[in-house]
């Protein structure tokens, strides 16, 4: 696999006192797309601004391709983006927005009006070439944003938050359409976002990202099942995080001690579970209904037990607990992932 | 409550309009003198009027300094609102009341100010003491007006035309200008009336040969109190109106005031 984009040591920050991203490292291979995942303010952003050019890091390099482009200005990069608030130019029809890259580059009118033409097809918008910004949905606009940015060519996209003000359905919707339209097209794409469901439903590769760092890049499979962080669990919806102690071959949570099936490094001090991964109704525990909703095929349940507030999640037909009901719960060890904090 | 306010805005709608009624009819009266309202009506004083030398070479500095200062305060303006909205410094603040003091200063210290330091020491000429004085005096507009659009318009969408390739000349030129052409358009308006009918900058900065309308339209009254006035009134009233539809069909710039 060829490397579309290397970032190397890469240091970025807005003001001289507060560092954004932290010395980092990141290689997006060539056809994939790749997403930065991570709550707001961890640098996500940022990393993608520094890529585009329009954030000048204060160490490290940015190479794309075979071209080390850490200096070049952001209009001979030849990087698509697409923006969160979509961007588009108001006073220009949607046929305008899309050839904008291409009157730049001196297209030739024939070949400029083809590729046009086919961009809107791509993404569905033939008939509405006409049409200025403000008269599309936000959904049009998102994928005039798109073919804006793909009409071009680019070595890479970038994508920042590109569906986060859409409704749910459509969001669902356009999730579907760009990984259709990145496999289609075969382009390396960048893609931003704090969805952690997007995130992996999308991307070939994720990397979360917490105060600058990346602490974990994996493919949605290993992120979804073995986060290797405490950070990256709590993001990945492991809602029960409980300290641990590993004795050789005992297990100790709270004040029970368990026999392990296989050996653990001992450096390991969390345990971590999903809500669905917690056993109700067995006696290893106790806990005390404090809250129960109802979601459709699952109830969800909060449970006051001696390890602190549980997070559980069952079947809507093995749910027969009311709130302040006590019960037992079991903490399956084959279900748990150990994470060392 | 709507009864009230339906009684006000006919108390203010009847304050703007009926200073106009009472020139437009002054302006076809037939008499002598200046009375209200007047005796019998012709057109007189308004052919008067339009055969009058002084006034049309007055009509015509006017129009050249409206117009000067103008283009002088939208070249200057406009770059200078794009740097304070874009360039976020602490001195910004600063930059932008200096650039605006022109409003809160009299324009009599101006027109003294140029009189002194520009034509007597300097020996510069009228001309040209009348052109800054008038630029300096409207280029507020510019600046705030031009700056108000400027606030409307998202960074991300010069970001994007960066993305494509674009330079920061065409990103200005593609994308910003177009953008904010209502705002130039209010800035050019508002730019234009004002110098055009603006008195105390050009009261120390007029003398033989040059001669702004406004300052001949005082001259003429102080010596003599015909109908001419009105009619010279009525006519740069709707001149004025004349430009304001001219570019608002040019521009768009109903949005924009």
């Amino acid at each position: 696999m060829k490397t579309a984009l290397q970032l190397t040591n890469l240091t970025l920050s807005y003001t001289r006192e507060q560092i954004a991203v932290q010395n980092l490292n990141l290689e997006v291979e060539s056809g994939e797309l790749l997403a930065l995942l991570g709550p707001s303010g961890c640098g996500k952003t940022t990393t993608m601004k520094a890529v585009a050019g329009l954030l000048e890091p204060v160490s490290g390099q940015i190479r794309l391709g075979e071209k080390e482009i850490t200096r070049v200005p952001a209009n001979r990069r030849d990087i698509g983006m697409v923006f969160q608030s979509y961007a588009l130019f108001p006073h220009l029809s949607v046929f305008e927005n899309v050839a904008f890259g291409l009157r730049i580059r001196r297209v030739e009118q024939k070949e400029l009006e083809a590729r046009v033409r086919q961009a809107l097809e791509t993404v569905d918008l033939s008939s509405f070439h006409q049409r200025l910004p403000a008269q599309l949905s936000g959904g049009q606009q998102q994928r005039v944003a798109l073919a804006r940015a793909f009409v071009i060519r680019p070595q890479l996209m970038l994508l920042d938050e590109p569906l986060s003000n859409l409704d749910a359905r459509l969001r669902l919707e356009m999730r579907v359409e760009i990984r259709r339209l990145q496999k289609q097209l075969g382009v390396t794409m960048l893609y931003v976002t704090h969805d952690q469901a997007e995130a992996l439903a999308l991307a070939d590769r994720v990397a979360i990202m917490n105060a600058g760092r990346i602490e974990q890049l994996a493919t949605p499979e290993v992120i979804y099942n073995q986060p290797a962080t405490v950070f990256a669990a709590r993001f990945v919806g492991f809602d029960n995080i409980l300290p641990i102690k590993i004795l050789e071959h005992r297990l100790q949570i709270g004040q029970i001690e368990q026999t392990l099936p296989r050996v653990l490094n001992s450096n390991f001090n969390r345990a971590a579970w999903r809500s669905e991964s917690i056993e109700l109704g067995g006696n290893t525990w106790k806990g005390k209904v404090l809250t129960r909703s109802f979601e459709g095929q699952r109830v969800e349940y909060q449970l006051e037990t001696e390890l602190g507030l549980i997070r559980a999640s069952v079947e809507s037909e093995k749910a027969i607990w009311k709130e302040h009901n006590t019960l037992g719960f079991g903490l399956p060890l084959a279900r748990a992932v150990f994470l060392e904090e | 409550m709507k009864n009230t306010n339906v009684y006000v805005l006919g108390v203010v709608l009847f304050f703007l309009i009926a200073p106009f009624t009472i020139v437009f009819m002054t302006a076809f009266s037939d008499d002598n003198s200046l009375i209200f309202p007047p005796k019998s009506y012709s057109v007189r004083w308004i052919i008067s009027v339009l055969q009058t030398e002084t006034f049309a070479s007055s009509l015509v500095t006017s129009l050249w300094l409206g117009i000067g200062a103008t283009v002088i305060a939208l070249l200057l303006g406009i770059p200078a609102a794009y740097a304070l909205q874009r360039y976020r410094l602490p001195e910004t603040e600063w930059i932008r009341t200096a650039l605006t003091s022109p409003l809160i200063i009299p324009g009599l210290v101006i027109g003294v100010a140029l009189l002194r330091q520009f034509v007597l020491i300097r020996d510069g000429s009228v001309n040209l003491a009348l052109l800054v004085g008038h630029a300096a005096l409207v280029l507020p507009y510019a600046v705030r007006v031009v700056g108000a659009s400027l606030a409307n318009l998202p960074r991300d969408i010069e970001d994007a035309a960066l993305s494509l390739g674009a330079t920061r000349g065409q990103v200005f030129w593609r994308v910003v200008l177009p953008n904010v052409r209502g705002g130039v358009a209010a800035a050019t308006v508002l730019a234009f009336i004002n110098s055009f009918n603006h008195v105390p900058v050009s009261l120390f900065l007029t003398g033989p040969g040059v001669t702004t309308l406004p300052i001949r339209m005082l001259l003429h009254m102080e010596s003599s109190y015909d109908p001419s006035i009105a009619a010279l009134s009525m006519l740069v009233i709707l001149f004025s109106i004349f430009f304001v539809l001219i570019t608002e069909r040019l521009l768009g710039l109903s949005r924009y005031m």
